[in-house]
């Protein structure tokens, strides 16, 4: 999620298998970016024991006044368990090597993306999204992700769980990485060149006579190693209530 | 109060950004606003030749930010609009590694209290070049034409533009082709709005005197009597708040003499 204080640019927040990846903008004085980081409630580091957060700076140089504040205002005070610190800009790396601090992408990341979970592991929470993504965009969550919004072709949610988008499916989904067995997609227009449930891929033709959901609302799951492409639409139908 | 700095931009090379550019400072100055355009494509500089200005360069920004002369002296005056309209170019000899995002904005500073806009062309591309040439800017103009390509990189760096904190970000629809639209054959201006979900700035029609223009180094705004031209001199006219409608770009109606080949089948 995006967290917007005072208008843009704005950290953005990423549910990750480690615990939290606070993506900090790029184009932002250190004294903006800390007003920013300073403003994120402290429910956003609720966190399951053993997980943290990575700071990641992306292509933004990382100073050492920046990172002193960061230390002394934000990580210090909210007692977080820093993972890494992660920038592509070479002499901020550099700093922070000689510093000492970790700053390569910490492996649990990769581990968790393939193996499945463990039995009777307590269920993710959703994550929801209530913005578009666009092109170039990706969110990666542990459990289901609910998209209140549209995926524009070349974005991608990637979710080890299920994943419901309330618009157009144009880009490329990656659901149940984690939870193969319960895990679907669904999507209000389906336009996607391409979905993945657990390690299977789906290429859907628009051009194929037999595929029927195109620009239609879908539920996609996979059955016996299969996908399944469902129409669903509530129009004209009540929806049934708990008594 | 200082100038606007506007980045023309789109992702894609070859959309329009550079006729875009030309085309919306001189519609700028000649509606009384002194611009200065910008060439913000290190080592790939047509912005020049597309204004007509190629043979008066002496310095660029390069030589500005290394203190080579003074940001008055790299300034080309376009004399065809006296005191209104200037060119800062770029260096041809150069790559994008010349500089670096602080200074651009730093130069972008430099500029704004002598100008009311500053109008800065954007390299194709995601990289070192685009953030160069965003960094300085508050605003952003994104060119795409009405193809899926052209679109999805106009979208990926409308994302990039969002989380950089540029406002606002408008869209222009260039090379647009209404007969086509009408036979399905390319995006309606309706289909690239559901996609890219920014506001329209303006609508520019494909134009056969544009390839003129910029062989001849004419802006097509300094002559209204085009298509395009106009086109350009309503956007100028929206970006300063002026309540222009769209161009009616409706295909045109056949002729008698078309109705009859139909209607007899020759």
């Amino acid at each position: 999620m995006p967290y917007n204080a005072g208008g843009a640019p704005e950290i953005r927040l990423k549910g990750t298998a480690f615990g939290l990846r606070i993506v900090m903008p790029a184009g932002i004085s250190d004294d903006l970016l800390l007003e920013k980081f300073q403003a994120i409630p402290d429910q956003a580091y609720v966190l399951p024991v053993g997980t943290g957060v990575v700071l990641d700076f992306g292509p933004a140089p990382c100073s050492e006044y920046l990172i002193g504040k960061i230390l002394a205002r934000v990580i210090w005070p909210k007692e977080l368990n820093v993972l890494a610190w992660l920038t592509s800009d070479r002499e901020s790396a550099a700093r922070l090597a000689r510093a000492g601090f970790k700053s390569k992408e910490p492996e649990v990341l990769s581990a968790s993306a393939s193996a499945p979970a463990p039995a009777g592991e307590a269920r993710t929470r959703t994550a929801i999204l209530e913005y578009s993504l666009r092109s170039g965009q990706c969110e990666e969550f542990d459990g289901d992700v609910v998209l209140i919004g549209h995926l524009n072709s070349g974005a991608e949610i990637l979710a080890g769980g299920s994943v419901s988008i309330l618009g157009k499916l144009t880009g490329c989904v990656h659901a149940g990485r984690t939870k193969l067995k319960e895990s679907y997609i669904i999507a209000g227009s389906f336009e996607s060149e391409q979905v993945r449930l657990g390690d299977k891929f789906c290429v859907p033709s628009r051009d194929d006579s037999k595929f029927k959901c195109w620009k239609k609302p879908v539920i996609i799951t996979l059955e016996e190693g299969e996908f399944k492409f469902r129409e669903w639409n509530i129009e004209g139908r009540k929806l049934k209530t708990g008594n | 109060m200082g100038a606007r700095v506007i980045v023309v931009t789109s992702g894609k090379g070859g959309v329009g950004k550079t006729t875009s550019t030309a085309n919306i400072a001189v519609a700028l100055a000649k509606r009384g606003k002194k611009v200065v355009a910008v060439d913000g494509d290190i080592g790939l500089r047509n912005l020049d030749m597309v204004m007509g200005l190629e043979r008066r360069i002496v310095y660029n920004y390069i030589d500005v930010i290394e203190k080579n002369c003074r940001i008055a002296q790299a300034l080309v005056h376009d004399k065809r609009l006296k005191d209104h309209l200037y060119l800062l170019p770029a260096a041809q000899t150069r790559t994008k590694d010349a500089v670096k995002p602080e200074q651009m904005k730093e130069l972008c500073d430099q500029l704004r209290p002598d100008f009311d806009f500053v109008i800065m062309d954007c390299p194709a591309g995601i990289e070192g070049g685009f953030r160069n040439a965003s960094a300085g800017a508050d605003e952003a103009l994104v060119v795409t034409t009405p193809e899926i390509p052209a679109v999805r990189d106009a979208d990926r760096i409308i994302g990039m533009l969002e989380s950089m904190g540029k406002s606002p970000i408008r869209l222009i629809i260039n090379r647009f082709r209404p007969v086509m639209v009408q036979n399905n054959d390319m995006l309606s201006q309706d289909d690239i709005l559901d996609i890219l979900s920014i506001n329209l700035i303006g609508v520019v029609p494909e134009d056969d005197s544009v390839i003129k223009a910029s062989n001849s180094g004419e802006p097509l705004a300094l002559d209204q009597n085009t298509p395009a031209g106009e086109a350009y001199s309503n956007i100028a006219a929206r970006i300063l708040g002026e309540d222009i409608p769209l161009l009616p770009l409706d295909a045109p109606s056949e002729g008698i003499f078309s109705g009859l080949r139909k209607m007899f089948g020759f």
